[in-house]
């Protein structure tokens, strides 16, 4: 009892600092029920006054506190699966880094493909693709390719054969796709420029005859060219369909028309022609107009050919730009810095800017006013390698520091964000191997801690503590130690409870060591105990009452003990019980005596003795075999006393005095002798005094 | 021939009274003279004490034990027949004024009453 206000402080310590320490917030629900089940059983306390009560109350309440360290058993021991960083958040799935959240699935899945990681094997084909993207980062290279056309192509070549690496996912492949593209939309950009020069040629040409043709008209109308010009292009110049002879236009193979005929003769003989200005017409309007047609019709396809070119660039840029966003948020770093290489080799410096991904981008960034390039993402990418290599070197440190543990955690949060780079997939096959038993052992662990069977955690945890040097085991042992004697504590507190035949709470207790402890040994014990005491208790009130209703007390009191324990509620039998326990104590007091006094070969006291204890139970089987034994050898005796008891019972005291006379002669030292003549002799006095005889006359 | 009559001698009577007196003192003896009733039947009583109810009966006896007294009416005492060394219980009335002791012997009138009570009519010390 004296240590009970240490186990409730405790309790209650290990509570709140558990209600602090919680990350998950699984047992919240369960320290909120255990603080209101300790108020109920604050408040029960005060019901019960009894000593015994009081006890069971304070196991009560101090089970009720419930330190709950199982909370904190997964707590350590999830220490090997929660990063403790901020860069993964498990309950969202995501994983940050500079600020940016990756969707990283569920977190069951992505503990999944690292465990499914750590399993695989090490293979050549790792080397050989890694050698490869080597590779392809060299020829790409403004240091040692110098970028030089024939390093582009045979990096884009390489590109299909890193293609074919399973690591690869076909990432390269869609890189080399978009470089294809990119390089293809250049080459039509090429011949629409082409295109294009020719037809400024002609409409150079078209412009001069235009020219010509309005500086002609204005000096044979006297107007201005402008507004000839203007006219012209208007169509509003009438030049008489009938002579203005016939004109044909042909379009060549680039698309230039040419308008020949004696329409465009006649403007140019030199002969005077007929038109007229607004409302009139003439043949040499006729003409000036359909060269201002062709002209601007020139003009339209030129600027139709520099939207469409424009258009192109502007779409593989894009596209480009996308692919290389897409490949950095997919975290895969290398190919994002290959796309950009490319990038930069196609597409000239005005086109560095960011188009796409830039809002995304610039997560990543701490100021958002900068300039999102593709540099911006070569650099970020590149920072991510090293993040990831010097991850990777912080797993080595600590698993060659015996630190596994801390290797782990470290390989987990490394491996999130570098998935896909050579640190990570080409990390020492038999460290991988160490560190996947580990992780095994303590996913093991987990669920064992999960499922509470502290007797198995408790192994293994000592195993894993043979596996590395930086796994608490002393802490989970201990918080496993304090979980089972909490439920040990409980199941007391329900036997005692059970005690004072409050079964509910008992029963509330029990379901809380449960709780604690499921596979507690004691609780089946108790189980087993609390049953048969029932089955014991339906039993023994059937065999008590048989018994008690036939008189046959020694059957009941040979069964006492156990009649006792089930009675022990029993506000009916358990009185009923004590009597009779009670009486054949005392016969058995008398038998005991009878054996004696036979031993000294005092056969008449013996008798007497069981006289004495036929008051007790008249039907006791052995006290009236020792009877019937005995009769024989005190026969004459016991003839007197019942010869003076039957007188006394018909009142016939005289007579009855003299058989008591005649027995205590036989045995002086009868106390029923004595008595009976006492009492005989004291009634006959009572007889004489009331019915005095009348003297006898001589 | 008438033989004339004889006188007898004074020491002829008396010698004849004594011869009588001779022959019957075996007699007299032998039933027990000086003692007026009948001998009380022990056996007869302890058997059957109702047959007995209304006899008087001469005991003779020895003080065993007083049982039980009760001022102004008498006495219960046990006593040891002489005869057969019973012990029965007689009733001795205080208007005897009797001074009893344990060891004593007496014969005692008795009469046989209500319930098998021997009540004592008188008593003589032997």
């Amino acid at each position: 009892m004296r240590r009970l206000p240490l186990i409730l402080l405790f309790a209650a310590g290990s509570v709140t600092l558990h209600a602090q320490d919680n990350p998950f917030g699984t047992d919240a629900g369960a320290t909120t029920g255990a603080t209101g089940a300790a108020k109920s059983a604050g408040k029960a306390s005060g019901v019960n006054p009894s000593a015994g009560g009081s006890a069971a109350e304070s196991l009560t309440r101090a089970v009720n506190i419930n330190s709950l360290e199982s909370g904190t058993l997964l707590k350590v021991i999830n220490q090997a699966f929660d990063t403790n960083s901020d860069a993964i958040d498990p309950e969202k799935g995501t994983m940050n880094w500079k600020g940016h959240s990756y969707d990283v699935g569920q977190f069951r899945v992505f503990r999944g493909r690292f465990e499914r990681y750590l399993s695989l094997p090490a293979t050549r084909d790792q080397d050989d693709y890694a050698a490869t993207v080597t590779e392809i980062f060299n020829r790409l290279s403004t240091r040692t390719a110098n970028g030089s056309q024939e390093n582009i192509v045979a990096a884009w070549k390489l590109l299909y054969r890193a293609a074919e690496f399973e690591a690869d996912g076909g990432n390269s492949l869609g890189v080399a796709n978009q470089v294809f593209n990119a390089w293809r939309i250049r080459d039509e950009k090429e011949a629409i420029m082409v295109t294009q020069s020719e037809l400024q040629r002609i409409r150079r040409q078209q412009s001069g005859r235009v020219v010509y043709s309005a500086d002609v008209m204005a000096s044979e109308t006297g107007k201005t060219i402008e507004s000839v010009a203007s006219s012209a292009l208007l169509g509003n110049l009438n030049t008489g369909g009938a002579d203005s002879g016939s004109t044909t236009t042909t379009t060549d193979s680039t698309g230039t028309k040419t308008t020949t005929g004696a329409g465009a003769k006649k403007s140019g003989d030199g002969s005077a022609p007929r038109q007229t200005i607004g409302s009139s017409t003439t043949v040499g309007g006729a003409n000036l107009t359909m060269q201002a047609r062709d002209l601007a019709e020139t003009e339209v396809k030129i600027k139709s050919l520099e939207a469409a070119g424009m258009l192109s660039v502007t779409q593989a840029k894009l596209q480009f730009q996308s692919q290389i966003m897409s490949l950095f948020m997919q975290r895969r770093f290398q190919h994002a810095l290959i796309a950009a290489s490319f990038y930069r080799y196609i597409f000239k410096g005005s086109h560095q800017n960011l188009e796409v991904g830039k809002k995304e981008l610039s997560s990543f960034l701490p100021s958002t006013d900068l300039a999102m390039t593709v540099e911006t993402i070569e650099f970020l990418s590149r920072e991510a390698i090293n993040d990831v290599n010097s991850g990777m070197s912080a797993v080595g440190s600590s698993y060659d520091g015996n630190r596994k543990i801390a290797a782990l955690e470290r390989l987990q949060e490394t491996f999130f964000l570098g998935e896909y780079l050579p640190a990570v997939t080409q990390f020492d096959p038999a460290r991988k191997d160490a560190l996947l038993t580990l992780y095994r052992k303590v996913d093991e662990a987990r669920k064992l801690a999960d499922l509470k069977d502290y007797e198995a955690v408790i192994h293994l945890t000592d195993e894993i503590g043979t596996l590395t040097g930086d796994f608490r085991s002393a802490e989970v042992n201990a918080a496993v130690r304090s979980a089972q004697r909490m439920s040990t504590l409980a199941l007391s507190a329900a036997q005692q409870v059970a005690a004072t035949g409050d079964y509910a709470k008992a029963q509330e207790l029990v379901e809380k060591s449960a709780q604690l402890w499921p596979l507690n040994p004691s609780i089946k014990n108790y189980s087993e105990n609390m049953a048969s005491q029932a089955d014991m208790g339906t039993q023994a009130g059937v065999v008590f009452d048989d018994a008690f209703k036939r008189d046959d007390f020694r059957r009941i009191y040979e069964r006492r003990a156990e009649l006792a324990a089930a009675f022990l509620n029993d506000g009916v039998r358990a009185p009923q019980l004590k009597a009779v326990i009670d009486r054949m104590a005392r016969v058995e007091i008398y038998l005991a005596q009878t054996e004696e006094l036979l031993a000294q070969n005092n056969a008449f006291s013996a008798w007497e003795a069981l006289v004495a204890a036929v008051a007790f139970a008249p039907n006791d089987v052995v006290l009236n075999q020792r009877m019937a034994q005995l009769a024989p050898r005190v026969a004459e005796f016991v003839g007197r006393l019942d010869q003076a008891k039957r007188y006394e019972a018909d009142q016939r005291f005289a007579a009855s005095l003299t058989q008591y006379l005649a027995a205590q002669d036989i045995h002086p030292a009868s106390q029923l002798a004595r008595t009976g003549l006492s009492r005989v002799s004291e009634s006959i006095m009572t007889q004489l005094s009331t019915e005095v005889p009348a003297p006898i006359v001589r | 021939m008438n033989l004339p009559p004889m006188s007898l001698s004074p020491l002829r009577v008396a010698f004849r009274y004594l011869l009588f007196v001779l022959l019957l003192a075996p007699l007299f003896l032998a039933t027990g003279c000086g003692r007026s009733g009948e001998p009380f039947p022990v056996r007869a009583f302890l058997a059957a004490p109702d047959n007995l109810l209304g006899n008087r009966y001469e005991l003779e006896a020895e003080i065993d034990a007083q049982l039980n007294w009760r001022e102004g009416l008498g006495r219960i005492i046990a006593v040891r027949t002489l005869r057969d060394s019973a012990r029965l219980p007689i009733f001795i009335s205080d208007s005897m004024k009797a001074n009893l002791l344990v060891a004593q012997r007496y014969r005692f009138e008795v009469s046989l009453r209500k319930g098998g009570l021997l009540y004592v009519e008188n008593l003589k010390k032997l």
